[in-house]
């Protein structure tokens, strides 16, 4: 019964990922072949194995740079906020509950069902040179920057579509610890913080990884908010990747970067590998 | 959700604290609704100046203006008639696997499940560059 969907991964992921690396590596013959006519500045192996002149030609263009640093900057900034905000929520709603534990952790499931490329306009147009901000502040005589077309953009506008899934996840893993545990600790004179440090965190441990991971790599990635809310250049390397592959045509170089930020998501992901092992040993089914 | 409603008492009930909590739900509907009612505002007014708070005038021109488009009556049939397709196709696929990666041990697990996680590491935009290079050739065959 797995076989349909891990045969789906090999023939639409899988086989495209490996055709791609060998394109990245030079390889232009076989199904490499129409897109080394067509593309631009392709460079073709002149080892077995391949050459690594297209990321040599990649890492050399003054473009690279400055856009990696956007990615990352963006990536762990809003990253960082996105699991405080999902952690104090999740903790307040834990503890406290009530009316208006739900009122916030309601508003901030909304972003779940808008569409990306929606709210990507929508916070453009919100942020922009005559939107709602500078309008209202104007009124208090505050002249307040235009964000529209700069990474604080786009990291608002990555915080607000990554909430959601962040705040489920943490949320869902603090309500599973029993208040028994919470109540004890209470009783036994233990201070609010102490009682989040080293109960609440540890035992929504893998529920919170999986959070940041799956947020982190989503972030990087992403396209549709820097393409709608940054500026042209530096960018998100999602952006440039759609760039150079298709109004650049360097189709090569687009597959490059894909995989510098494959590279820097893989390293992500060995967290969330870590943590998963970590409570399998700790529960002792390793 | 269980225990949603199961009040502890760990919580300093000054005033502060209330006002804090108010005002970052405040912030909140701000940060989260602000941009969703601006854009729909603006699909009913006929311009709007900056910096007024409110706009020139109300209309409901630009609705009948895409009403009349057929190119947008297109898109959105196709948006009608992909997306069912596309979740019906994937639940066929997908909800038989979970039952099957939930209920049995088998062999490779492991390692499929961590080949669908390093899948989702692979950044989308990157996946559809690399399946239009593979598509451009099996057009030709």
């Amino acid at each position: 019964m797995s076989l349909p969907p891990v045969l789906v991964l090999l023939c639409f992921v899988g086989a495209p990922i490996l055709i791609a690396f060998a394109f990245s590596l030079g390889h232009t013959g076989g199904l490499n072949q129409i897109i080394s006519l067509v593309g631009q500045e392709i460079y073709t192996k002149d080892a077995w194995w391949g050459t690594f002149d297209a990321y040599n030609s990649v890492f050399q263009d003054a473009r690279f740079g400055p856009d990696l640093r956007t990615t990352l900057t963006v990536t762990i900034f809003a990253t960082v906020v996105v699991t405080v905000m999902a952690l104090g929520m999740g903790i307040y709603q834990r503890i406290h509950g009530g009316k208006l534990a739900t009122i916030i952790v309601s508003l901030s499931l909304v972003p779940l069902f808008v569409p990306v490329v929606i709210a990507a306009f929508a916070i453009r147009t919100f942020y922009d040179g005559n939107g709602f901000l500078k309008a209202v502040l104007y009124q208090f005589g505050i002249d307040f920057p235009t964000l529209t077309m700069t990474a604080n953009a786009i990291t608002i506008g990555t915080i607000w579509t990554s909430l959601p899934f962040a705040i489920l996840m943490v949320s869902s893993g603090l309500q599973s610890i029993p208040d028994a545990l919470i109540e004890s600790a209470q009783d036994a004179g233990a201070s609010f913080f102490r009682i989040v440090r080293t109960i609440m965190i540890p035992l929504a441990f893998v529920p919170i990884v999986i959070a940041v991971t799956f947020t982190a790599i989503g972030i990087m990635g992403s396209f549709t908010v820097p393409y709608f809310l940054g500026a042209n250049q530096p960018t998100m390397l999602g952006v440039e990747i759609a760039m150079f592959f298709g109004p650049y045509n360097r189709p090569q170089q687009s597959v490059v970067m894909a995989f510098v930020i494959f590279v820097a998501a893989s390293l992500i992901a060995v967290a969330y590998v870590w943590a998963n092992v970590r409570s399998a040993k700790q529960s002792g089914r390793i | 959700m269980l225990r949603g409603n199961t009040k502890l008492n760990l919580q300093a009930k000054s005033l502060i604290t209330k006002a804090l909590i108010s005002l970052f739900i405040l912030f909140m509907a701000v940060f989260i609704l602000g941009p969703l009612f601006w854009l729909a505002a603006r699909a009913f007014v006929t311009s709007w100046t900056y910096p007024n708070l409110l706009p020139d005038g109300l209309t409901l021109q630009w609705w009948r203006v895409i009403t009349g488009d057929e190119s947008l009556k297109k898109a959105i049939r196709n948006s009608l008639i992909i997306s069912p397709i596309v979740v019906l196709v994937a639940s066929i696929i997908c909800l038989p696997a979970a039952y099957a990666f939930a209920r049995y041990k088998f062999f490779g697990r492991r390692a499929f499940l961590i080949g669908m996680f390093a899948a989702n590491a692979f950044p989308k935009i990157g996946l559809f560059a690399s399946i239009a290079t593979l598509y451009y050739t099996l057009k030709k065959l």
